[in-house]
């Protein structure tokens, strides 16, 4: 029979910690499936739209830099690609990102009356976060291939390449959110800060325009963990060539790394946020 | 499975909350960098916290029910919580043996606008079933709560009731080993707690079950142990289930009635006596089941007044009125009365089930023809009955049975 013992968490160790947090993983697949379901079917019961505000924001975006270029209020040279692609592919993949991000705190928030009052393994939550943003991906990838062939680059296999790397810039940003949920869980700060922080972020990162050579922004660029990721996707899907490949790897570690800090205290911080967050 | 076995075992458990939520919401964040960097956090006060469970321990076997009561804020939920794993002790130590269904709030995980046949699957999903278990139990789930009309309705139109009676039909499936029941059955109706009750009985020799309930009959029908909780510290724990509840009603404060009626004519005095002693008023008045109650008034009549009649009338804990002594008119008439009129009753036979009651006195005159109160003191003076018997009705007859 299955025992569970309930101790302050400093009695714990580290290896028991990171079992729990595996065994959750394990436990909630299904529930995390079943959630996912349940909240995509209802979110789009009670909207006319529907899936279209997933695309809607980065279009707008796209559609935007795309006009100003155009009328060259705006001069953005020495694009790799045609340029309404190359914007296109770069503000779906950033709002990848900035969903992602987002996405693990709006998921705890909601669950958490249902935290409060019954025991689940809390990963499944995590494992919904990633459900929705592989559902989000599916759908920007619905509008993006058509257009992308309209402008001249068919999906080739390098494209199956360009998914893996898209996979990975997601994994960053549910990582940073999942990082930040603990203290995000407690203080609204952190959410309004991102809020605030993420368009600044979308222009200190080659979204709309090309990798720098120098200058300041070419070093932004060089820390910005969403560059090689990005830059790694994008270059696939419009067959340009990449130069960051250390920055890449380097980065993909680090993901993994901060992945695994915000596991562990996602699950030290759940018991005394759900105490402090009433019922 | 092997009756009797520990299931539940709590160990000098305490837990501490704060007060002010800025500071509750900092400590949390210290809390957390505590457990990340393995620091240790102390195990004193900090500033504005306080103790709201402080050191209990308890056990609680397969086939038992432990009643857990306490007053409002006694800390019966955070207790719960802590056994459900939602939040960790600051103290001490948890051993859950098997599977836990809780019913801490029906209906958690529900969503307002999909289905109840949907809800049904995932709400399963969170207590741990898989797809393939949920549709083997499905139409019992339906038949438990009789909802077969309503299931392909948004659960956002459903009544509470209805959220409740959907929300239990699918715990009860769950076989669990152990059971946690907090407060969740107040708003179904009559015949569905019964319903639900019966559902306990029938798993109870294979689980454990805490039942937090301020119904006192609902404890005492389930409980085989009392655990009773005061400012998060243990105040009863034993197996004497009739004196733990007596204890709860003790813990209520004796309330001044309302006062009803003139300046003139009022009750000057009341008294009682059981088993030829009188009762001490200014503290707990405790009746034997069984014993005799009299009670002794002293009417300060400032007035006259014409053909006077008292009226007596037991109330219990829910403030029904369930008995009353209705015949002082049968023994004494009086014309007319002025000064101190002394009367007083005997009720020989106080077969009321454990609990507490009240009585309320009125006093009443018929002056040409019409009748009249005078005052009715709601609530004068209360009791508590000290017995075995604690059924679900106040009055508890004592029958002899013969085999024919």
């Amino acid at each position: 029979m299955q025992i569970k013992t309930y101790t302050p968490r400093r009695k714990e160790s580290l290896y028991q910690l990171l079992k729990d947090t595996i065994n959750g993983f394990l436990e909630g697949r299904e529930l995390g499936y079943r959630l996912f379901i349940r909240d995509t079917k209802a979110s789009y019961q009670k909207s006319l739209l529907g899936i279209l505000w997933l695309f809607l924001p980065a279009l707008a975006t796209a559609g935007i830099w795309i006009f100003l270029n155009n009328q060259n209020v705006v001069a953005i040279t020495d694009v790799p690609m045609d340029y309404a692609a190359f914007t296109m592919c770069g503000t779906l993949l950033w709002s990848l990102f900035a969903e992602a991000i987002v996405k693990p705190m709006q998921r705890y928030q909601s669950a958490m009356g249902m935290m409060s009052k019954l025991n689940f393994p809390r990963e499944a939550l995590l494992l919904t976060s990633m459900y929705d943003m592989l559902f989000s991906f599916l759908l920007k990838l619905i509008i993006l291939i058509p257009i992308l062939w309209l402008l001249g680059y068919p999906p080739d296999w390098n494209f199956l390449f360009a998914l893996l790397w898209t996979f990975v810039l997601i994994v960053l940003g549910l990582s940073i959110g999942i990082v930040l949920s603990p203290i995000g869980l407690l203080y609204t700060d952190i959410g309004k800060g991102i809020n605030l922080v993420l368009p600044f972020l979308m222009y200190l990162t080659p979204v709309i325009y090309p990798l720098r050579q120098s200058g300041l922004l070419a070093e932004l660029q060089f820390l910005n963990p969403v560059t090689p990721f990005l830059e790694r996707a994008r270059s696939y899907m419009g067959g340009y060539e990449f130069v960051m490949t250390t920055n890449l790897w380097l980065w993909v570690l680090l993901t993994l790394v901060i992945l695994l800090i915000g596991l562990l205290s996602i699950r030290i911080a759940m018991p005394i946020i759900v105490e402090r967050s009433g019922s | 499975m092997n009756q009797g076995e520990v299931l539940i075992k709590v160990e000098n458990v305490s837990k501490k909350f704060c007060k002010n939520l800025k500071r509750s919401l900092w400590y949390g964040v210290q809390d957390i960098s505590a457990g990340l960097l393995g620091g240790t956090d102390k195990e004193t006060l900090r500033k504005g916290e306080f103790w709201a469970i402080r050191d209990v321990s308890f056990e609680v076997r397969r086939g038992e029910c432990l009643g857990l009561i306490g007053h409002n804020g006694a800390g019966k939920s955070t207790l719960l919580k802590m056994l459900n794993g939602l939040i960790r002790p600051d103290e001490g130590s948890i051993e859950m043996h098997g599977k836990v269904g809780a019913l801490i709030e029906l209906g958690a995980g529900f969503n307002a606008v999909l289905t109840g046949k949907e809800n049904i699957f995932n709400n399963g999903a969170v207590l741990g079933f898989t797809k393939a278990e949920i549709e083997e139990k499905y139409d019992a789930i339906i038949t438990f709560s009789e909802l077969e009309e309503f299931i392909d309705m948004p659960v956002q139109n459903y009544s509470s009731g209805m959220k409740v009676r959907l929300g239990f039909a699918i715990a009860a499936q769950m076989q669990p080993d152990i059971m946690l029941i907090d407060e969740v059955l107040a708003v179904g109706d009559m015949g569905f707690v019964l319903k639900c009750f019966n559902q306990m009985d029938k798993l109870l020799p294979n689980t454990a079950i805490i039942l937090v309930s301020h119904s006192m009959p609902q404890v005492a029908r389930m409980s085989s142990k009392i655990f009773m909780l005061e400012k998060g510290q243990q105040l009863f724990y034993s197996n004497d289930v009739a004196s733990g509840l007596t204890e709860y009603y003790n813990r209520f404060k004796l309330e001044i009635g309302d006062y009803n009626g003139s300046e003139s004519v009022n009750l000057s005095e009341i008294s009682l006596f059981s088993e030829g002693n009188q009762l001490d008023l200014k503290n707990d008045v405790i009746v034997n089941y069984g014993s005799d109650l009299q009670i002794d008034l002293e009417i300060d009549c400032k007035e006259i007044v014409y053909n006077p009649s008292v009226y007596v009338a037991f109330y219990d804990k829910e403030q029904r009125n369930f008995a009353e002594i209705t015949n002082y008119d049968d023994y004494i008439q009086l014309e007319s009365i002025q000064g101190i009129l002394k009367t007083s009753v005997v009720v020989p036979n106080i077969n009321f089930a454990q609990g507490k009651y009240s009585i309320t006195i009125g006093f009443t005159q018929t002056k040409e023809g019409a009748r009249e109160t005078l005052f009715r003191y709601q609530s004068a003076i209360y009791f508590t009955v000290h017995g075995k018997s604690h059924g679900w009705a106040p009055v508890q007859l004592n029958p002899e049975w013969k085999l024919n």
